[in-house]
């Protein structure tokens, strides 16, 4: 992969790249965990991980995939804003059904 | 001096370690506001990628909601739903995201080249996400489920589909991405415009990310 990334004048494109694909294998590893905890006859404590845990991957995607981390506070807001909201509103939904 | 420290941050962070002259001065141009970080990509695409989020966090309630007064048709119809194919499409989304965002980088970085073959590759996730879906889709309808079905039947099909349609679109917008790099003489507006364009792929993503564990996997 390092090769593969390489810029063609030898150099790789650093750490920034090295921060994305870890941030991807943990978002990968979560959508394992999740298919895992979501299969065949799950319970309802797995419902709420599996809705928090997909909280928290749009959060990753956000912050790393959507260069939030350097963005305007307000907007970080706006986004994190939502993703509280609807975490928060569909584990209670789900909890509550 | 504020303003000063926040111009330093601005060409440290997209600084070029191995670009000329040129691209230098095209960073050095003014895409930043008076004070504070600068917004990724462009404002407008931001307007509609929120006022999206926020779209579809409706559509997230109005499933909850009606799921709670029939949780057990909603549960066993989940159920009959293809994990496989729907955690494979997760799989494929998050690794074409990684593709676009190493693409935005690679155009930073003066690689052209490299972000070309990036966004094939996310290209090639995207497309591999359509023919899951169709053969999803199909699947589904031959085993007797249609929208008219159940209200969970329906909500799968309505939301999965409005996400598709964004995903085609994601499609367009890839390819005019990979037009614009294949040029290789990116200007200061066409990396904004990138930008914006891998912004617009990761909101197919992140809409996905919930979607499937609403739709498969939660009890």
């Amino acid at each position: 992969m390092t090769e593969f990334l390489s810029t063609g004048s030898g150099r790789s494109l650093g750490p920034q790249a090295r921060t994305l694909l870890l941030v991807w294998t943990a978002l990968m590893a979560a959508t394992l965990l999740s298919w895992y905890l979501g299969a065949g006859n799950s319970t309802k404590n797995a419902a709420i991980v599996v809705i928090v845990v997909g909280v928290v991957k749009v959060q990753l995607i956000g912050d790393h995939f959507m260069e939030l981390r350097h963005a305007p506070l307000a907007l970080r807001l706006l986004f994190g804003g939502w993703c509280l909201v609807v975490g928060t509103s569909l584990t209670a939904m789900f909890v509550l059904a | 001096m504020n303003s000063a420290r926040s111009i330093d941050a601005f060409e440290t962070e997209f600084a070029d370690p191995f670009g000329g002259a040129t691209r230098n001065a095209l960073h050095g141009t003014p895409r930043r506001s008076s004070s504070g970080p600068p917004v990724p990509g462009e404002v407008g695409v931001w307007v509609f990628v929120l006022g999206d989020m926020i779209v579809f966090s409706v559509f997230f309630g109005v499933f909850a909601y009606s799921r709670s007064s029939q949780v057990e048709v909603f549960e066993q119809a989940r159920t009959t739903l293809n994990l496989g194919l729907g955690a494979i499409n997760t799989l494929l989304l998050l690794t074409g995201s990684l593709f676009v965002a190493l693409a935005v980088h690679a155009v930073r970085a003066n690689a052209d080249r490299l972000a070309a073959r990036l966004i094939a590759l996310a290209l090639l996730c995207g497309t591999a996400f359509v023919a899951n879906k169709a053969i999803e889709y199909h699947s589904e309808v031959s085993t007797g489920h249609t929208p008219g079905t159940n209200d969970f039947y329906m909500y799968y099909f309505v939301f999965t589909g409005i996400h598709l349609l964004h995903l085609l679109l994601g499609l367009v917008v890839l390819t005019i991405m990979w037009r614009l790099v294949r040029r290789r003489v990116a200007t200061l507006k066409d990396h904004a415009t990138l930008e914006s364009g891998a912004i617009y792929w990761h909101l197919v993503d992140l809409l996905w990310i919930i979607l499937f564990p609403l739709l498969y996997l939660a009890r």
